[in-house]
């Protein structure tokens, strides 16, 4: 038998809970828990939490076919093979195509793209276009005709000076703007229609602490976006248009910013 | 570079479940793994050819870390179906109480909740998380209790009533 401690040190406590403890120490501090009902009460809860959390999240994932792809196409050195980078390349090739900024996307690629953008800006993004590109009277709340104003008003709102991407040369004219939430601070949304009444919707909000990431693209319930950050802000682009459309605004409204 | 591949794949399912062990869902613990992948491949001449795991765990963390640390002003959004297929593939035979301990632990720092899980999931020494994580063996210790202390805190604030039927 040990004699019981009169004092045992949290930090091994904690030890005696991980089973990191020698057999030895082990004895004394059950000798020292049995004294100590208030210490044994939270010794009691720390094991229970331990139980808990290896029954929720102790069982090894088994492995499935899209993880050996996942890696067998990074050991090839083969960035293209994951959807990011899959969608980086076709984005760098159009531009290349493009005669545009094929410099500037070949750093954007060189950045790691944060999970945090990849979830929010399309989302938000998407639902400014639901919300606002359906309304007949009231899409905007500054129209085109006050263009200048609009654009003051909303780059004070985020910080930044701010002016309208021109993309006419794809049929595509200012409809106007206005102030949306984005992450719980000011985001500007502009909003562009063609002659056939498409509209495309610009979201533009602060994204401190990003440098630039990869161009992502994103279709769901029949919404294409397109979206990335640079220089701490976040872009998206979204719209009811075929990919190639959107892509050729994405491309405009990126090379003016 | 044959045998980095096959000593990641080698390595892999330890990674899915400690980044399943930080995540608030399998989505996001699968795009932490790819972004960690993709890290410890582009960076694979810096690897100095030794403990290849602990390597992995140090990028994924501190990937981990930047993310939360830019997701602070975004609601959570749960993945039903995700959220599912975790209890369904745990032995936990309760999916309330699975799910009551990962509500928890979404609610602790992430560097608490990182030494926690290195220590309970993946079973390493205290001096091993201390190495990993780039940190003093006091800075583990003091992680470590104030996790456990906020958990327990939060799990007895839950208003849980444990009841059995009588038989």
């Amino acid at each position: 038998m040990n004699t019981a401690p009169d004092s045992f040190s949290e930090n091994e406590l904690h030890a005696y809970v991980d089973g990191k403890l020698t057999p030895e120490r082990r004895a004394e501090a059950e000798a020292f828990l049995a004294n100590h009902p208030e210490a044994a009460a939270e010794v009691a809860a720390w094991q229970a939490q331990n139980k808990a959390i290896r029954a929720a999240f102790g069982a090894e994932p088994v492995l499935g076919a899209r993880d050996r792809a996942l890696v067998a196409g990074l050991s090839r050195g083969g960035r293209g093979h994951t959807r990011r980078f899959a969608l980086a390349a076709g984005f760098a090739l159009f531009f290349l195509a493009g005669g545009g900024a094929g410099a500037l996307l070949t750093a954007a690629l060189q950045q790691d793209a944060p999970v945090q953008i990849a979830q929010m800006l399309p989302e938000a993004s998407k639902a400014n276009y639901l919300i606002y590109a359906g309304e007949r009277r009231h899409p905007v709340e500054v129209a085109a005709s006050e263009e200048e104003h609009l654009v003051r008003w909303l780059g004070n709102r985020i910080g930044r000076t701010l002016h309208a991407p021109d993309p006419s040369e794809k049929g595509f004219s200012l409809v106007g703007g206005r102030l949306v939430p984005f992450a719980e601070k000011p985001g500007a949304m502009l909003m562009y229609e063609n002659g056939s009444g498409d509209r495309v919707t610009v979201l533009i909000g602060v994204n401190s602490g990003h440098e630039g990431t990869s161009f992502r693209f994103n279709e769901t319930d029949g919404v294409s976006t397109f979206y990335w950050a640079d220089n701490g802000f976040g872009y998206a682009l979204s719209g009811a248009v075929g990919r190639e459309t959107l892509l050729g605004l994405a491309h405009i409204v990126y090379a003016q910013y | 570079m044959k045998s980095f591949e096959t000593d990641m794949l080698a390595i892999l399912p330890r990674l899915k479940r400690y980044a399943r062990s930080l995540s608030a869902s399998h989505a996001d613990a699968d795009d932490l793994v790819q972004d960690c992948l993709e890290k410890a491949f582009a960076r694979r001449e810096t690897w100095r050819g030794e403990n290849l795991q602990g390597w992995l765990m140090t990028i994924l963390t501190n990937l981990n870390r930047n993310r939360l640390r830019q997701a602070i002003a975004t609601p959570h959004m749960v993945d039903y179906d995700a959220a599912g297929a975790v209890a369904a593939e745990h032995a936990e035979s309760d999916p309330l109480a699975r799910d009551r301990i990962a509500a928890a632990l979404d609610r602790l720092h992430p560097d608490q909740r990182a030494v926690l899980m290195l220590v309970v999931v993946e079973g390493y020494a205290y001096g091993e998380v201390a190495t990993m994580l780039e940190i003093p063996a006091g800075t583990v210790m003091s992680r470590l209790s104030r996790a456990r202390r906020t958990l327990a805190a939060i799990l007895e604030g839950g208003n849980i009533v444990e009841f059995r039927r009588n038989t």
